[in-house]
């Protein structure tokens, strides 16, 4: 029951949203949008960097994840492993901040080659980018996925391979690359779908009309032109488009497990030969360097002093108070909703008849992977507009629409653990006619809290991290802090916004960790896992 | 753990209204304005500070982030909008915000205001303004492109940062200013100029930032940005290009919302803005030209810098009918 409303209640939010900006924009002008070549260029260049984007993250999580398994012991492992499972966390102005401070003109890749005598040049702005902002955020997520596949092949098949005297290629083509090859539909697929709607990542190194995103456009409609029919025809060109392209990928049911922890491997034969080690360790290094270095970059910029005076300013509690609320209040209201729909995935997977059923609310899930937030707060403030004072609201606006895009996340981590826990206690359950209250208290809580906890963390520090529909919103009164670097950036305020960077960082880790932790002892979380 | 559940739902419901709970004893201004001019390096804090000072009111400014922001965001608000005075949008946009129907008539005296330009828009009231031009550095560039045409037909490999015409003033500015030069073939010069453009800027802040961090040889501000490095930092290196062709105009303005919550007080807001308490402000905290000149004259710097030889200006109603293509032409030319 609960399931249902809260389906309906997230289709009645996606509904709601585009209804009020189609009552408000008249007539929607799809053709007249559609002939423009500026639109066309717009959408051609989406696909391009979204195609771009997955194929370099996916291609290069295949060397990656096989070092990561195949070098068990070694300094700063554990470190790396761990920023592939929370690098989708990392909020997305500070990887931002951290990627211009090593790859401007002025970062620390130009000052590298003019210490050589090279000339500066730049290589960040457009294209570029971008993809090395979608490379940073998808190559951990996607290694992270394979490293799970590789973690999965069992043991008896590398017995196999000793006996067989595999060399480390035979090893890749007969044992891991089966292993991952099954991955790589819905690990391109969320992949794509990510970079598809990628927002701040485009409108901050996107360098104007040049590289634009449909999301940007949808947002510059909204935000500078307040062009809500154009708005409404490019969100509807995006959801079909996306639709169309995630039904491509998706028809091919993923495997896609965000497991809070993995257990370790078997160690496969011949890794120690000397090809293998240099693979293995240019893949580390390259991608220590890679992935870490903006985030030593956004500390070191702090260390001038300059921009330590900002946590004077009445600006940054503010925005800080607003972070921690609007996370809080959006995490549980999506962990709320994903538990909500994943017992009714669970309920009518189970039942005899037309099973496929449980296909549906999971669509729901997904769909709001592909509605633009901004078009959606956008409507929804419109839609509120007319009966009550809508920017008093802005809040709430903000928090449910939050909620709705980490729905998708918290989805994924709840589905197969409740599924398994309705396998397990439903009939006993029933049998025994523990419901409401209690079977939350006896069975629910106890059996579930490890994912509970696992998807309350990701979908809090995620949100925490959002620069998604504050961008509408957002003044210098109601503020985030990621509105609050991305507003420094936008005056340039380098200092300062490292400041603030590094501190919306240590608050995501922190939400992170200690909700993760409320399930209790990780050690034992991992048991349950 | 229940107990931490009961707290945090309690929490979810009473937290959101935290913010909204404030004393009032004093009537609240609610002014509407681009960042810069808010933040604390703006001239914003003084401004709010001089009318407090006369006013019995709370002066709140708050920032949008950029100044065509501030009327979309009225758009989006509409007859609810708490804006009592909106200030910074600029010549180009007057006939559109006009156009909204939320504006009403400020009711200023206009003879009052020393204005090199003929005004007689009612609704909308100058504040200040400047010349757009490409500022260098005179330290790392030479010899800069002397004027828009050598601009065009440089080989060098010269970068520029503009700002985007639907979210600055200073863009649309620009896009203006070529437009008035090149008119049926600004796609052309678009075209040609694409190549110099490192990036293209939500707002003016970061484009500047970006190239006083040498990010960028030049970039789009006004003739009166080399003031600012002149008095505040006293160097000498930023200079301001004059072009023959001429230079395109901003006039900044303010207008009171016609739904304003408080009429009267944004009514004194106005008079106060076209006053000289005010505008002694703005050479020095906006670095624009005042619209009412200072008994004792403007700072002495502001003789060194770059007087335009021909000031252009589009029609305001023409920019209203026409900005939406133009903008498809500038990005059309600037995605190739």
């Amino acid at each position: 029951m609960a399931g249902l409303i809260s389906a309906l209640l997230v289709l009645l939010l996606i509904c709601g949203s585009l209804t009020g900006l189609i009552l408000h924009a008249g007539e929607i002008p799809l053709l007249e949008q559609l002939g423009k070549p500026y639109i066309w260029s717009i959408i051609r260049f989406t696909v391009f960097q979204a195609t771009l984007s997955t194929v370099l993250s996916v291609a290069l999580a295949v060397p990656l994840s096989r070092a990561l398994y195949r070098r068990q012991h070694f300094f700063g492992r554990e470190l790396l492993i761990r920023f592939t499972s929370i690098s989708l966390i990392v909020p997305t102005m500070v990887a931002i901040l951290g990627i211009v401070a090593v790859h401007g003109r002025n970062g620390w890749i130009n000052d590298l080659l003019s210490s050589v005598g090279l000339t500066r040049f730049d290589y960040l702005y457009g294209l570029n980018g971008i993809l090395i902002a979608h490379v940073f955020f998808n190559l951990p997520l996607v290694t992270r996925l394979f490293l799970n596949g590789l973690s999965d092949i069992p043991s008896y098949q590398w017995r196999l391979a000793t006996l067989y005297g595999f060399g480390a290629k035979q090893n890749f083509r007969l044992v891991e690359w089966p292993a991952l090859r099954g991955l790589i539909p819905g690990a391109a697929g969320i992949v794509f779908l990510l970079c598809f709607t990628s927002f701040a990542i485009v409108l901050s190194l996107g360098g104007g009309p040049r590289a634009t995103t449909l999301e940007v456009a949808i947002y510059q409609a909204i935000r500078f032109e307040f062009d809500l029919s154009k708005a409404v025809a490019l969100s509807i060109i995006q959801i079909v488009l996306c639709l169309v392209l995630a039904l491509l990928f998706f028809s091919r049911r993923p495997v896609l497990k965000l497991q809070p922890d993995q257990p370790p491997g078997v160690h496969p034969p011949g890794s120690e030969r000397f090809p293998s080690r240099v693979h293995d360790w240019l893949a580390i290094v390259f991608a220590s360097l890679f992935l870490l270095s903006p985030l030593a970059a956004v500390v070191a910029g702090t260390f001038d002093g300059t921009g330590w005076k900002t946590l004077n300013t009445a600006g940054f509690w503010r925005s800080l108070r607003s972070s921690v609320l609007i996370s809080f209040c959006a995490g549980l209201l999506a962990t709320g909703l994903g538990l909500a729909l994943s017992h009714l995935i669970a309920s009518l997977r189970l039942r005899r008849s037309k099973p496929w059923l449980g296909t549906l609310p999971e669509l729901v899930g997904m769909l709001t992977l592909l509605v633009p937030p901004i078009a959606m707060g956008a409507g929804l403030f419109l839609f509120f507009r007319s009966f009550t004072d809508a920017l008093s609201l802005g809040m709430w606006l903000v928090i449910s629409i939050n909620a709705v895009f980490t729905l998708a996340f918290t989805l994924r981590i709840l589905v197969a653990p409740v599924q398994l826990q309705h396998k397990r206690f439903f009939a006993l359950s029933e049998c025994l006619g523990i419901r409401g209250w209690n079977r939350w208290r006896l069975i629910t809580w106890p059996s579930l809290k490890t994912p509970i906890c696992y998807a309350l963390a990701v979908s809090t520090a995620l949100s925490a991290g959002d620069m998604g529909v504050i961008a509408l919103f957002g003044t210098d009164k109601l503020s985030t802090l990621p509105l609050l670097i991305y507003r420094l950036l936008g005056n340039y305020r380098l200092e300062q916004a490292a400041v603030v960077a590094v501190c919306l960082c240590a608050l995501c880790f922190v939400l992170f960790t200690v909700i993760e932790r409320l399930a209790g002892n990780p050690s034992t979380a991992k048991q349950n896992a | 753990m229940r107990h931490f559940l009961i707290a945090l739902s309690a929490s979810l419901i009473v937290l959101p209204f935290g913010g909204l709970v404030h004393a009032q004893d004093k009537p609240v201004l609610t002014v509407y304005t681009y960042d810069s001019f808010a933040s604390e390096w703006g001239p914003g804090p003084k401004v709010e500070a001089a009318f407090e000072e006369q006013c019995e009111c709370d002066l709140n400014f708050i920032a949008v982030d950029s100044s065509t922001g501030i009327l979309s965001r009225i758009q989006l608000e509409g007859e609810n909008s708490p804006a009592d005075v909106v200030l910074g949008m600029d010549n180009s946009l007057v006939i559109e915000a006009q156009n909204t129907g939320l504006i009403t008539a400020h009711e200023v005296d206009l003879s009052k205001l020393d204005l090199p330009f003929e005004w007689t828009n009612q609704n909308f009231l100058p504040f200040d303004f400047g010349f757009f031009a490409f500022i260098y550095d005179s330290t790392r560039t030479s010899e800069p492109p002397n004027s828009f045409e050598k601009l065009l037909a440089d080989q060098s490999d010269l970068k520029v940062v503009i700002q985007d015409p639907r979210s600055s003033t200073t863009g649309l500015g620009f896009l203006l200013w070529v437009k008035s030069l090149y008119g049926e073939d600004a796609a052309q010069a678009w075209t040609r100029l694409a190549p110099k453009v490192l990036t293209v800027t939500k707002g003016w802040s970061e484009a500047y930032g970006m190239f006083l961090d040498g990010e960028a040889d030049m970039v789009l501000s006004y003739t009166t940005s080399p003031a600012y490095h002149m008095i505040v930092e006293n160097e000498q290196r930023y200079k301001a290009i004059g072009f023959p062709e001429g230079h395109g105009i901003q006039i900044e303005v303010a207008a009171i919302m016609k739904n304003a919550p408080n009429r009267a007080l944004a009514q004194q807001f106005m008079q106060f803005v076209a006053s000289e308490p005010f505008q002694t402000l703005i050479p020095t905290g906006n670095w624009m030209y005042p619209v009412i000149f200072p008994k004792e004259g403007l700072p002495p710097e502001f003789r060194d810098l770059v007087r335009p030889v021909k000031t252009l200006m589009i029609d305001p109603q023409g920019i209203a009918d026409n900005k939406a293509d133009w903008i498809d032409e500038f990005n059309q030319a600037l995605a190739q």
